[in-house]
């Protein structure tokens, strides 16, 4: 793949975190964000300390993320919540919300402004990542899951938006990842969701960054508005 | 995108008779804020949905419009 200036939320610990030192690795320019401080130093990386439900930061932030690299090829969604949900019954409305604002929000804010972008500039790849408990029906995750769930139909509906101005948005969506956040479920928990799954290995951010690779390569250029799952369910 | 057009004070931008479609609005919007923000030298914001609230029962969006709301957020 030739070198890409790539724009990943969520990048500073978990899965984020091992996509951008990923794509460093491979000799891209990557552009990171979080709430928090990055925590890669590399002469082709740069963090921005933004938080992409709010409206007013995040158009601050394309704003000057364009201001400082002209052209953007790739905007990773990779941020959300992970935390161990409730049953729907103990599920407190600002629970709920927390979920939707940190995945659906953020996404829907982050395409947003960058498809503008690549629209203008007639050349875009937007990647959301969602997840395989989307398709498992868990209880305990109906905040998580609708949220993911609602990720993917709005990149369907983007997709259809941008198809013609060379842009594409397409969802990746994971198996059971091997991070410090699913570690801290335990291993009891690991175990049930490997069971759920035909895959039954945890899978590494590594893994899921050949996925992005594709969908942000020129190999990828005919697909737009699918979704990359990495297993079925059982 | 890339056609060249005239227009007026009513040339309809947005809404019943504009030659623009959704997509192209949007970018149009984008490309203006740019660089109005070059001109004015002040960081502001396109809000399509606070221009709707200024003329809630027009049919269409005009130049004459868009150009008092840009005032109003420029001013």
């Amino acid at each position: 793949m030739k070198p890409r200036t790539i724009v990943i939320t969520g990048s500073s610990r978990g899965l984020g975190l091992g996509i951008a030192e990923y794509f460093l690795r491979t000799g891209n320019t990557v552009i990171g964000c979080s709430r928090s401080a990055g925590a890669i130093n590399h002469p082709n990386y740069r963090h921005y300390i933004v938080d992409v439900c709010d409206e007013s930061q995040v158009r601050g932030w394309v704003r000057q993320v364009k201001k400082d690299y002209k052209k953007i090829d790739v905007v990773v969604n990779n941020v959300g919540l992970v935390k161990l949900g409730a049953l729907t019954g103990g599920t407190s409305l600002e629970m709920f919300k927390q979920f939707m604002d940190s995945i659906l929000v953020s996404t829907f804010l982050v395409c947003r402004e960058f498809s503008k972008l690549m629209v203008i500039q007639k050349f875009g790849r937007l990647i959301n990542i969602t997840s395989i408990m989307t398709e498992l029906h868990v209880p305990g995750t109906c905040a998580y899951a609708s949220a993911k769930k609602a990720v993917v139909e709005f990149s369907k509906i983007l997709a259809t938006e941008i198809v013609d101005y060379g842009v594409t948005c397409n969802v990746i969506s994971p198996s059971l990842i091997s991070t410090e956040a699913s570690s801290a479920f335990g291993r009891e928990w690991e175990r049930e969701m490997l069971d759920m799954q035909t895959l039954k290995i945890a899978i590494n951010p590594e893994q899921v960054c050949h996925l992005i690779e594709f969908f942000s390569s020129a190999k990828s250029d005919i697909v737009t508005g699918q979704v990359l799952h990495t297993c079925l369910v059982n | 995108m890339d056609e060249r057009v005239t227009i007026d004070l009513e040339t309809p931008l947005f809404g019943e008779g504009s030659t623009l479609d959704s997509m192209g609005f949007v970018t149009f919007v984008t490309e203006v804020e740019e660089r109005v923000i070059e001109l004015v030298n002040k960081d502001i914001f396109i809000v399509l949905s606070d221009i709707e609230e200024l003329y809630p029962n027009e049919p269409s969006l005009n130049v004459s419009m868009f150009s008092s709301y840009l005032q109003s957020i420029t001013s």
